[in-house]
């Protein structure tokens, strides 16, 4: 039986400290008498040795993104065209949002907060074209050198020191005078 | 419907009773999802990339519960939770909503939305087991009302907020030999330092 089939479930009917009449819908624990508890702690040794086993398509797909993004780079992004800007900037976005969310599940943590800081920098409106390929030129190179030495894990002492070099250098980018 | 046996058979007899529907456009992201759900013995999963393609398998899969992402296209997470809510023939699937931007304003919109649960990516083992447990362990009730239909937050405001005490990016656990670990955490380090060096000297990008 699944939780959905639930069809009598116990209501109230009750009045809110400002008036406005709700009904409180009291359920079973269906879902927990059915499994008869929670996920035990065995299941996770397995779950991380098959996550393990994934690595390496892991290594295929961040390595395919950013060729990805390379590409996407090379199709122009320019000030002249809004529009087209646009649509290039969220498949940019795409990607990033999504080395983001894979990074730290395959142990590469550092990916995750250097693509997370690359989605927030692609969320600015008014940078110009220029700034913003060298932003993510600089971010995608850092990542890919996180890659291709194997840096697992926040990297040790240097962890935190690249991401705070890495965001001075941004901030240099994005508060330098225009030429 | 993409329904997924777990090759080495479930751990315990009841987790695979559980039935639970991915939604995810990310095709990548259902894959690592699916395999942690099957390494914890669940063998009944149904995929669905979007809201059209969960109308169509809702009735026929019959979730125990939904697994959704927060950013999809058209409609993403928060409005499918709230369309599901709405549904009166189905109000009461938990719904965890995973997302990669954890922010209380998003928190905050997942609660309203009817959302049980949160998930914040990356997705590991560990996170994905706190937050089915916290479905399965603690059910709780629902509130309907013409400007509400979700669970009952009230009594759980502050666990709300709260994500696991293990950083969901802390990723797989290190190696369990000593030696191993000590030189991959040798190895990374100095790799990091390299990266680093060259940062300041401005030779990357």
């Amino acid at each position: 039986m699944s939780v959905s089939s639930i069809r009598r479930p116990k209501v109230i009917h009750r009045i809110s400290a400002r008036g406005f009449p709700y009904e409180e819908i009291s359920l079973e624990n269906i879902l927990g008498a059915k499994l008869g508890g929670p996920i035990p702690d065995a299941c996770l040794h397995r779950a991380e040795r098959a996550l393990s086993a994934l690595k390496d398509q892991y290594m295929e797909w961040v390595y395919r993104d950013l060729d990805l993004l390379e590409e996407t780079l090379e199709g122009g992004l320019d000030d002249a065209d809004p529009a087209r800007r646009t649509d290039i900037v969220l498949q940019l976005r795409r990607l990033s949002h999504d080395m983001r969310g894979q990074g730290g599940t395959f142990g590469y943590p550092l990916v995750s907060q250097v693509a997370g800081a690359l989605n927030e920098i692609l969320k600015m409106p008014h940078l110009s074209a220029d700034r913003l390929v060298r932003l993510i030129r600089l971010h995608a190179d850092v990542i890919k050198r996180i890659l291709d030495n194997r840096i697992e894990g926040e990297g040790g002492k240097a962890g935190p020191k690249i991401i705070e070099r890495l965001n001075t250098l941004t901030e240099e980018v994005l508060f330098q005078e225009e030429a | 419907m993409s329904t997924v046996l777990a090759a080495g058979g479930p751990l315990l007899a009841k987790v695979d009773r559980l039935r639970v529907m991915v939604v995810d456009d990310h095709e990548e992201t259902r894959w690592v999802i699916r395999t942690i759900l099957v390494a914890f013995g669940v063998q009944r999963i149904c995929e669905a990339t979007g809201y059209a393609e969960v109308l169509k398998k809702l009735h026929a899969f019959q979730p125990d519960l939904m697994l959704v992402d927060y950013q999809m296209p058209e409609h993403d997470g928060l409005e499918l939770t709230r369309r599901l809510r709405r549904n009166r023939g189905d109000p009461f699937i938990p719904i965890v909503l995973m997302t990669s931007e954890a922010t209380p304003e998003v928190l905050a919109l997942a609660r309203d939305a009817g959302a049980n649960e949160f998930l914040a990516k990356p997705i590991t083992p560990v996170s994905l087991r706190t937050r089915l447990n916290a479905v399965i362990v603690r059910p709780r009730n629902y509130i309907s009302s013409r400007r509400y239909f979700g669970p009952d937050r009230r009594r759980r405001s502050v666990r709300l907020g709260g994500l696991d005490r293990r950083s969901p990016e802390a990723g797989p656990p290190p190696s369990e030999d000593p030696v191993e670990r000590a030189l991959s955490e040798q190895r990374h380090e100095q790799s990091a330092e390299a990266l680093l060096h060259d940062l300041e000297r401005g030779t990357v990008a």
